[in-house]
């Protein structure tokens, strides 16, 4: 160490006397000292980040092959963290298949059963907690959002003078979350979904800043989730247990959709106020609601051309 | 010149390696790091997510009445139909009739046999299919029922795949009183989601 000292130029060009030497000494050690103290966070990694995690690919870069391992590695992980066998698999499109989602807002009555279905159903941290639907209490004669509350706790629902707006990623068919990912984490896929690859997220949040229907949540600290609750039920781009740090966001239950079932939201909804369907079947309830019902957007002039419409009948 | 330049920095120095150490402790003791400070909020109970309709109708056309289970024919093959609307006898005091203008028990049960209903033919129909009954008024949401855009689906919406569970009127609406029921909202997002003081430890993850 001296001998390098020695050889440096500037303030350790000059002959340094035993003292000096001994200063030198001791701030260079507390300081290497506190640089392997500020490492050691990275203790952690033995469990948390293995090398296969570090060196994974982007979704759409993953072989079949690779994805099978890197499914078989998550399914180990999550068995050893909630003791359930999870069903976790990569699902994927279905062709000639768009969904849309309907709402009609004069059958909603606010009661919230779609927010905790949703939270249920796809393994949202319950602490700190975390919501896909906002159910906004407004003001009847406007549709401004800005006017409403997500905090309403009357003893029973519908009350006078409000109506609920439930509000969740409206899917848009021209994102602005996507175009502000700086790195291809969140895309859309061809049967209208936007997901996002968990592990190719690095949390910036620019989607949550960019989108305007406040849909997307970020991960502050570690999700929690009750073991029993955890739901096995789970799809790789959908509701398997996120890490600290990513972003989520609704997905319309595509690991239940794709497979031809109904959203959880729309099943819990004890007035029936939610349709949910592939708009590119014409007979289909969704296509019904579209050609026969007054349905609007939110937000039109933001230009996002949502898939998720609002009426009133 | 030069040397109070050096003695300033020989005291920076210091203090630079002062801090550095007081660092290196407080890492190495882990005072900041991996503590978790989230206010926990357990489960939501699992009623304010329940899948079930808000009522459950009869299959079957019965009464029960001091903790037994009549049929309408008991008492109505000897007892003769009445058009006085909401004159009930004991046995239907339990009815709420609010169903608007439709106040006469006859609009909707068969004249002949209290075990049917009436469709818009005057023809009896069973208990099961009491929305042909419903229809008579209220075409309009029959044809968005019909088409789904009125009450409730669960299970597929891809038909080739599994079934849709359509469920009919009375599952959600009460035919004596047909307004939909005020209900108990399920709990109110958690504002305040983090403590100032400390509850347990972050763990590893995936």
């Amino acid at each position: 160490m001296s001998d390098s000292e020695k050889q440096e130029p500037g303030i350790l060009d000059e002959k340094v006397s035993r003292r000096d030497f001994l200063k030198r000494s001791a701030v260079v050690a507390s300081g290497a000292a506190s640089l392997i103290a500020a490492m050691s966070p990275l203790r952690l990694m033995e469990n948390g980040l293995s090398a296969e995690e570090f060196v994974q690919n982007h979704y759409k870069e993953l072989s079949k092959e690779e994805m099978d391992k890197v499914i078989a590695r998550l399914s180990k992980k999550i068995e050893e963290r909630y003791d359930v066998d999870a069903n976790l698999r990569d699902v994927k499109p279905m062709d000639g298949v768009e969904y849309v989602y309907a709402l009609n807002l004069s059958r909603c009555n606010g009661s919230r059963r779609c927010v905790h279905a949703c939270v249920n159903e796809n393994n949202q941290s319950r602490s700190p907690e975390i919501q896909y639907i906002s159910v906004l209490k407004m003001p009847k004669g406007t549709m401004d959002m800005e006017q409403g509350t997500r905090q309403y706790e009357p003893d029973e629902v519908p009350e006078d003078d409000s109506f609920y707006l439930p509000v969740q990623c409206q899917q848009c068919e021209n994102p602005p979350c996507v175009k502000v990912c700086p790195v291809e984490a969140t895309w859309q896929e061809k049967d209208g979904i936007t997901v996002i690859d968990y592990n190719w997220c690095i949390g910036c949040r620019y989607c949550e800043a960019a989108c305007p229907y406040w849909a997307r949540r970020f991960n502050f600290a570690e999700p929690e989730i009750p073991k029993d609750r955890v739901n096995p039920d789970m799809g790789y781009l959908s509701n398997r247990p996120r890490p600290k740090g990513v972003v989520e966001k609704c997905h319309f239950c595509l690991h239940r959709t794709r497979e031809g079932r109904l959203p959880a939201c729309l099943e819990a909804c004890p007035t029936g106020a939610r349709i949910f369907g592939n708009i590119l079947d014409p007979e289909s309830e969704i296509s019904f609601v579209l050609k026969n019902k007054r349905v609007f957007v939110l937000k039109e002039e933001a230009g996002t051309l949502p898939r998720f419409f609002y009426f009133f009948d | 010149m030069k040397a109070t330049n050096q003695n300033e920095s020989k005291q920076y120095l210091w203090w630079i390696s002062f801090v550095f150490c007081l660092l290196a402790l407080s890492f190495f003791f882990d005072v900041w790091g991996g503590k978790r400070i989230v206010k926990n909020n357990g489960s939501v109970e699992k009623k304010y997510f329940s899948t079930e309709t808000v009522r459950t109708p009869l299959k079957e056309p019965k009464l029960l009445k001091e903790g037994e289970w009549y049929r309408c024919n008991d008492c109505h093959q000897s007892i003769a139909p009445s058009d006085v609307k909401k004159s009930f006898f004991s046995a239907h005091e339990s009815v709420n009739l609010e169903h608007g203008v439709n106040n006469h028990c006859l609009s909707c049960h068969s004249r002949d046999n209290r075990e049917f209903l009436v469709d818009s033919h005057g023809d009896d129909i069973d208990f099961t299919r009491s929305e042909l009954s419903c229809i008579k008024c209220h075409g309009v949401v029959y044809n968005d029922w019909v088409s789904g855009a009125h009450g409730r689906i669960n299970g597929y919406w891809d038909k080739t795949k599994g079934a849709a569970e359509k469920v009919t009127c009375v599952a959600c609406h009460d035919p004596h009183a047909p307004q939909f029921k005020s209900m108990e909202p399920s709990p109110a997002p958690v504002i305040l989601n983090y403590l100032n003081s400390i509850v347990q430890k972050d763990e590893p993850h995936e």
